[in-house]
């Protein structure tokens, strides 16, 4: 305990500093949905016409309030006549580069990515190959995808053919192909883009309607089929018709879609088809949105669900949430948000009642009790104080207990506290991270099944940023999990460097993770990059090496090369791992 | 050595039954028919030749004189297989097209492809390029199978000395009887001038991947010599090709430590 309470001393005692940009950094923990939806928010994001956007499209688009009054102003005393130079002089460096790349992608007719990775899975002892494009006209978007994983037969084991378009009369959007949709609460419907975290706003729902392209390797949780949305001066609405095969395993209560995505040759799947439909709008008034949707599918379970909700601005700072769903089969449940925001302070709180739960939606509500729990309800909240510029504190607390007790598996409980520190200078950042998780009781079946190791599991973690020179960065992370019987640990320290051409990191990670309910994960490269974090297990080290190359007017090389070193009871494991891939923009 | 012909022929029909799928993942494992099967039988990087282009035709050129090959090879010296193929580029209006016919087997077993295919120039450096490939296997005293497929190719130059390519075959099928072995292959060709050095990674869907390296002396001289090795087989080529005027020739020996030497000879006539 002293040596963490040395090592806090050390890591806020040298700090103090400005904004956070949370894209390119890693205040949460790594994971694959974390990357996706970082990756997919970039990508996708409409071109903004710097003329006519409203300031909560300059907001989202990352622009500081100064800037977005002085755009707003410019906008009113006539943009066209009086150019961009008047607005840029007055502008700070970080809005610059924004207005910079706003300017670049308004100007973009047409655009194509090409990418090929090449990519040895050291633990699945195979490769896994990736192929993707996108061409962006004025009539829209195509996108194309192709992934073989490893011990699959062929190159388009995984495979999208997608088109977007934005000029279609009298849609806001189409897409025909395979796409995401994000409305609602993320009872009814899945909800790509959206991941809890510690920041207040993860808890609340970005109102509003969004249609995105499939554009990931995540083989799961999509649509396949055309999805229309339009909007109005106060009314915005997605329609969508999907037709998808689904591979997975069909156990005792329903069809579990594979979640990984890996089907190998040999083994057995159920094909499942899903067909589903749905339609869903929102009347945007002044301080008051009201939501509704409806989702039809052919299911074991249930034809039809619907969802209702509202968004109320109480006040310039505060924002209530109401959501409930009704299924045709059961009361469904209900979801309340409150959300406070002020520049110093934001706090959120939750409260989820599911009475019953669809089996087979793919909600992305908060589940602590796991999705095959046949009932839930819970109580989250998330607090965030800016104390100063370049302090940050976070707290989140989630409880999770059944509504009514059908088996000893009701029984159960979780509550779970997580605490975050960051601090930044100019020079360096530090961010320190506390959780504690308390599951139970555990029934003989978790021991049969061993899907419950501990009952109590604390986890630390603190990370070092210095800036040695203006290209280069030397990062720490230690973290550690713990519960009654065992402790894991993890330190890694990387080397980041950024020239003009190059940008790389080399690191070296030591581990010992006695089990698997203490695995760590940790990045490797940045969020939004290829190859960029790892998660390990048993007693191990691993160094790795990522470069990537951009001196060449249309192509970028990206380069990883890893080696892990597995202790057991014989000789150390080596685990070799390589990763390329070639991106094209024309 | 007529027990180590049937021997081959067996295993060929082992894999294809063992990996499920069909008799097409048996098929069209013999490509060292060419120029290429001297330098490893590389052929989504190096230089413009028509057996290459037939695999990646994101290779060829806008501005070309039409060329012709003949190629014949001798597969596996002593067990009577025999392997050919003819190709030919030549423009379409102002588009440059690559055609090719190649046949593999013996009396009891064939495979033979048709394969067409076209590259456009996107931006400087960069070319893709597709092809349309039709395949027919036969087997004596077996039914025999049918398949189109489409192929899909690149070709960048990153710098003057540096050439990357990709290739993915098959990545489209039109079959209800045959599957065909989807290939990806990417590669990277350094010319130092003097010398060609090759380097490709190969990789059949449902097989490990293929690491080939390989070295063209004086690719831009009369004579050229090449040399080899494949990874995975692990077999080491070697050839030479001489070129005097609008016609040339090539030799090429691919050596297997399994089975018996390949021996192949072409020649190439360039119309002015």
């Amino acid at each position: 305990m002293r040596l963490w309470v040395i090592l806090f001393l050390l890591v806020t005692s040298a700090l103090a500093l400005p904004e956070l940009n949370p894209l390119s950094d890693e205040l949460e923990e790594p994971d694959e949905d974390h990357y996706t939806n970082a990756l997919l928010t970039r990508l996708f994001s409409k071109p903004l016409n710097i003329h006519t956007a409203d300031s909560s499209k300059l907001h989202t688009r990352g622009f500081s309030k100064a800037a977005a009054r002085l755009i707003l102003q410019w906008q009113q005393e006539g943009a066209v006549d009086r150019g961009l130079k008047g607005l840029r002089k007055n502008m700070d460096k970080a809005d610059k580069l924004i207005l910079a790349e706003t300017l670049k992608e308004e100007r973009i007719t047409t655009q194509i990515i090409l990418r090929q990775r090449l990519q040895y899975s050291a633990s699945l002892a195979g490769w896994r190959v990736l192929h993707k494009g996108r061409v962006r006209s004025s009539w829209g978007d195509l996108v194309f995808l192709a992934e073989q994983d490893p011990s699959e037969s062929q190159f388009t084991d995984h495979s999208i053919l997608t088109f977007s378009s934005g000029s279609i009369p009298g849609l806001e959007q189409l897409i025909i192909g395979d796409f995401h949709m994000a409305w609602g609460s993320g009872m009814v419907l899945n909800q790509n883009g959206s991941r809890l975290s510690l920041s207040p706003g993860s808890l609340a729902r970005m109102p509003g309607l969004r249609l995105t392209p499939h554009y990931s390797t995540r083989e799961t949780g999509y649509f396949h089929g055309i999805a229309a949305r339009w909007q109005l001066p106060s009314l915005q609405g997605i329609i969508f018709v999907s037709k998808r095969k689904m591979l997975g395993q069909l156990d005792t209560l329903s069809f579990r879609e594979d979640s990984d995505g890996i089907h190998p040759t040999g083994k057995l799947f159920d094909l499942h088809l899903k067909q589903m439909s749905g339609v869903a709008g929102i009347y945007e008034g002044a301080k008051l949105q009201v939501y509704g949707a409806a989702l039809m599918g052919r299911s074991d379970i249930d034809n039809s669900l619907m969802e209702l909700g509202l968004h109320w601005q109480v006040s310039q700072s505060q924002y209530l949430q109401v959501y409930a769903d009704i299924s045709a089969l059961q009361v469904g449940g209900s979801v309340a948000n409150w959300l406070y925001k002020t520049k110093l302070l934001q706090l959120s709180i939750q409260y989820r009642y599911f009475p019953f739960r669809h089996l087979n939606s793919m909600g992305s509500v908060v589940s602590l009790l796991g999705t095959q729990a046949p009932n839930e309800q819970g109580f989250s909240t998330r607090v965030q104080i800016r104390v100063r510029k370049g302090l940050l504190i976070r707290y989140a607390l989630d409880t999770g207990n059944s509504v009514r007790l059908t088996s000893l598996r009701d029984t159960r409980s979780v509550i779970q506290h997580k605490a975050q520190l960051h601090l930044r200078s100019s020079r360096r950042a530090g961010q320190l991270d506390w959780s504690y998780k308390n599951t139970g009781p555990i029934i003989p079946n978790d021991v049969w099944e061993e899907s419950i190791q501990s009952t109590q599991i604390t986890k630390i973690a603190i990370s070092l940023n210095e800036k040695i020179t203006a290209q280069l960065r030397y990062r720490l992370n230690l973290k550690t999990a713990s519960d009654a019987r065992s402790r894991s640990l993890l330190i890694q320290q990387r080397i980041l460097w950024s020239g003009t051409d190059w940008k790389g990191a080399v690191g070296f990670v030591r581990y010992a993770i006695p089990e698997s309910d203490l695995r760590l994960s940790i990045y490797e490269s940045g969020l939004v990059e290829s190859f960029n974090f790892f998660t390990a297990f048993k007693n191990g080290q691993r160094w790795f090496l990522y470069l990537k190359n951009s001196s060449h007017k249309l192509a970028e090389l990206e380069f990883r090369l890893a080696q892990t070193l597995v202790y057991g009871l014989s000789d150390p494991e080596k685990q070799l791992e390589f990763s390329f891939q070639l991106s094209i923009v024309l | 050595m007529t027990q180590q012909k049937n021997m081959l022929i067996v295993w060929r029909f082992v894999l294809g039954v063992s990996l499920s799928t069909s008799l097409g993942f048996s098929a069209f494992e013999f490509q060292s028919v060419g120029w290429a099967a001297a330098a490893a039988n590389i052929r989504v990087v190096g230089a413009e030749h028509p057996d290459r282009l037939m695999i990646n035709p994101a290779l060829l050129k806008q501005d070309f004189q039409c060329q012709t090959g003949f190629q014949y090879s001798r597969p596996f010296d002593g067990l009577d297989l025999q392997a050919g193929s003819l190709a030919m580029r030549y423009y379409i209006r102002t588009r440059p097209v690559i055609s090719g016919f190649t046949y593999f087997g013996d009396e009891f077993y064939s495979e033979m492809m048709l394969t067409s295919g076209t590259a456009w120039s996107i931006s400087p450096g960069f070319q893709v390029g597709a092809s349309l490939n039709l395949f027919r296997l036969s087997v004596a005293e077996y039914d025999t199978h049918v398949a189109g497929s489409f192929s899909a190719s690149m070709s960048l130059a990153l710098t003057e000395k540096i050439q990357l390519g990709s290739v993915l075959q098959h990545v489209a099928q039109f079959s209800n009887s045959m599957s065909l072995p989807q290939r990806f292959h990417f590669g990277a060709a350094y010319d130092s001038g003097l010398m060609l050095l090759l380097f490709a990674l190969e990789k059949e869907a449902a097989l490990p991947l293929d690491v080939c390296v390989a070295l063209v002396t004086s690719p831009k001289r009369k004579w050229q010599f090449a040399i080899g090795y494949r990874d995975l087989s692990r077999s080491i080529s070697a050839g030479w090709r001489l070129r005097f005027g609008n016609f040339g020739m090539h030799y090429t020996s691919v050596i297997n430590p399994e089975l018996p030497i390949s021996h192949g000879l072409g020649v190439e006539l360039i119309f002015p």
